[in-house]
């Protein structure tokens, strides 16, 4: 490979890289404001924080209208079934969010999502709680899909995902959250 | 001599107060309204969390298909839940997207939106048989305890209603859509009546028809100004976008019961009551957006509220 070949091949990786990092800067931003407002809210707290214990977290937003659709949340399951209760009991919150279609918001319409979330958890035995984006301060993170998100405690973003996950990417959050949920 | 004029007299006489032909009589409603008599599941509840499909027994029992825990449950006439069954899952009487549901005198007869057939069941649950069905199901109506009508689910293809035996063997079929009026154009809720007539709701046409058991057209009408639906362009394909029909019941006197679609003055809340040639009689507002209408034999209507959390039970009250 000649050098000009090799310049040719690494450049374009390596402006994708860079532009995947200050997409993931900007994104810290803004889910710190988004998460500040939910925490100072009280409905939102970090993973468990055992002596000791990584400090890194998965949020995963939903679209509440998902919930009008099932078959819409099926790569949610796979997710679950992937990591084991304590996982997901302690490093998982669920963030319900109003998605792109806005639609009426009201305490209402709130209540009425967060009782579809307890319908389908228990009868997925899923472990993590969920609560509403009262705000919206999490719309804008929604874009499709669910949203899962990898977070370190002081609300920077290590990864960012969109369920249905690529290859590769179950087994990553899996390890990342059951290694770090051990300890050292 | 006087004999035979005097009971001619009582014979002419007599006419008016004979059997109403079709379209008069029992037909001369004018207002309706409802009142509320049971409502099931609230929002600190566990017995509904989406429900889709519901039915009613002559007891009173009632019977419903949750989309959001795969179950069928089963109410006692004062709401209570009795028993459920269910779970996710393909094998026999588990369910990934429950959705119909119709009972005949002694079955329940359910469809999961991506399997082609239908699950029975007898009235305590248990699961009975599946009876296959040459295409998946849009729209289900049983006609006794061993026959069920079927809308039969096609992309782009003509619209058919089947009627199946419990085996699954066709018996009949009505094509009320023999050409390609475009991607999901023949989508359509229809009821059957006490002769074999079925009537169809267009749920993305502004059109309400009769059909006759031998499948020839027998009225056809718009309700809705021949409003037409906007259509969005997907992929290759152009897919309507909002709904002109969701539904349509019959109650016991000859009346036809069209809940409206998106497109509706009342979105998901008008309904349209027509005589049995078509005629608009009245029209009312269900309390809260609906995805189905279910009427039983007992002159009560079903509906939904709170987005799928309750279900609410109505007497009809004819003016």
């Amino acid at each position: 490979m000649t050098r000009k070949e090799a310049v040719q091949r690494t450049v374009p990786a390596a402006r994708a890289a860079d532009q995947a990092t200050r997409r993931m800067v900007r994104l810290s931003k803004r889910l710190r404001a988004a998460a500040l407002s939910l925490v100072s809210l009280g409905l939102l707290s970090g993973p468990s924080s055992a002596a000791g214990m990584d400090r890194s977290c998965c949020w995963v937003l939903m679209d509440i209208e998902s919930f009008y659709c099932a078959p819409c949340l099926e790569p949610l399951l796979a997710l679950c079934r992937a990591l084991p209760a304590r996982v997901q009991e302690e490093r998982i919150r669920g963030i319900l969010v109003y998605g792109s279609s806005g639609g009426e918001r009201s305490e209402l319409r709130s209540r009425i999502v967060l009782k579809k979330w307890q319908g389908f958890k228990k009868a997925h035995d899923i472990r993590f709680p969920a609560v509403m984006d009262t705000g919206p301060f999490f719309r804008g993170f929604l874009k499709e899909g669910i949203v899962v998100l990898l977070v370190h405690e002081e609300r920077s973003v290590l990864a960012c995902y969109t369920l249905p996950l690529k290859s590769g990417q179950l087994e990553e959050i899996v390890e990342i959250l059951s290694v770090r949920a051990e300890g050292p | 001599m006087n004999g035979p004029r005097w009971m001619l007299w009582l014979a002419l006489l007599a006419i008016p107060l004979g059997p109403a032909p079709p379209g008069l009589g029992e037909d001369a409603v004018s207002r309706i309204t409802l009142k509320e008599v049971l409502s099931i599941g609230a929002l600190d509840d566990e017995a509904l969390f989406q429900w889709t499909g519901v039915a009613a027994d002559p007891d009173g029992f009632i019977y419903v298909l949750d989309a959001m825990d795969y179950s069928l449950k089963k109410f006692d006439p004062c709401g209570a839940l009795v028993k459920k069954t269910g779970r996710r899952g393909q094998g026999p009487g588990e369910f990934m997207v429950p959705r119909l549901l119709d009972a005949s005198p002694n079955f329940l007869f359910a469809t999961d939106q991506n399997v082609a057939g239908i699950y029975v069941f007898d009235r305590e649950l248990n699961f009975k048989k599946k009876i296959p069905c040459p295409a998946l199901i849009a729209h289900l109506k049983a006609l006794g305890d061993d026959k069920v009508a079927v809308a039969a689910m096609s992309f782009q293809g003509p619209g058919r209603i089947l009627v199946l035996n419990g085996e699954g063997k066709v018996l009949s079929e009505i094509a009320y859509l023999d050409k390609d009026a475009g991607v999901l154009m023949d989508s359509i809720s229809f009821v059957p009546d006490a002769e074999g007539r079925f009537y169809l709701a267009y749920l993305f046409q502004d059109r309400i028809e009769k059909w006759s058991p031998d499948g020839k057209r027998l009225w056809s009408r718009d309700l809705l100004g021949g409003k037409k639906t906007e259509t969005k362009k997907i992929s290759t394909f152009t897919l309507p976008g909002e709904t002109c029909f969701k539904d349509i019941a019959l109650d016991g006197r000859g009346h036809v019961f069209v809940l409206g679609g998106r497109l509706a003055k009342a979105p998901s809340r008008t309904v349209f009551v027509l005589n049995t040639e078509g005629e608009l009689l009245t029209t009312f507002t269900l309390p809260d957006t609906s995805h189905c209408l279910y009427l039983d034999r007992g002159q009560f209507l079903f509906a939904r509220a709170n987005d799928g959390i309750t279900l609410k039970k109505y007497r009809i009250l004819y003016d």
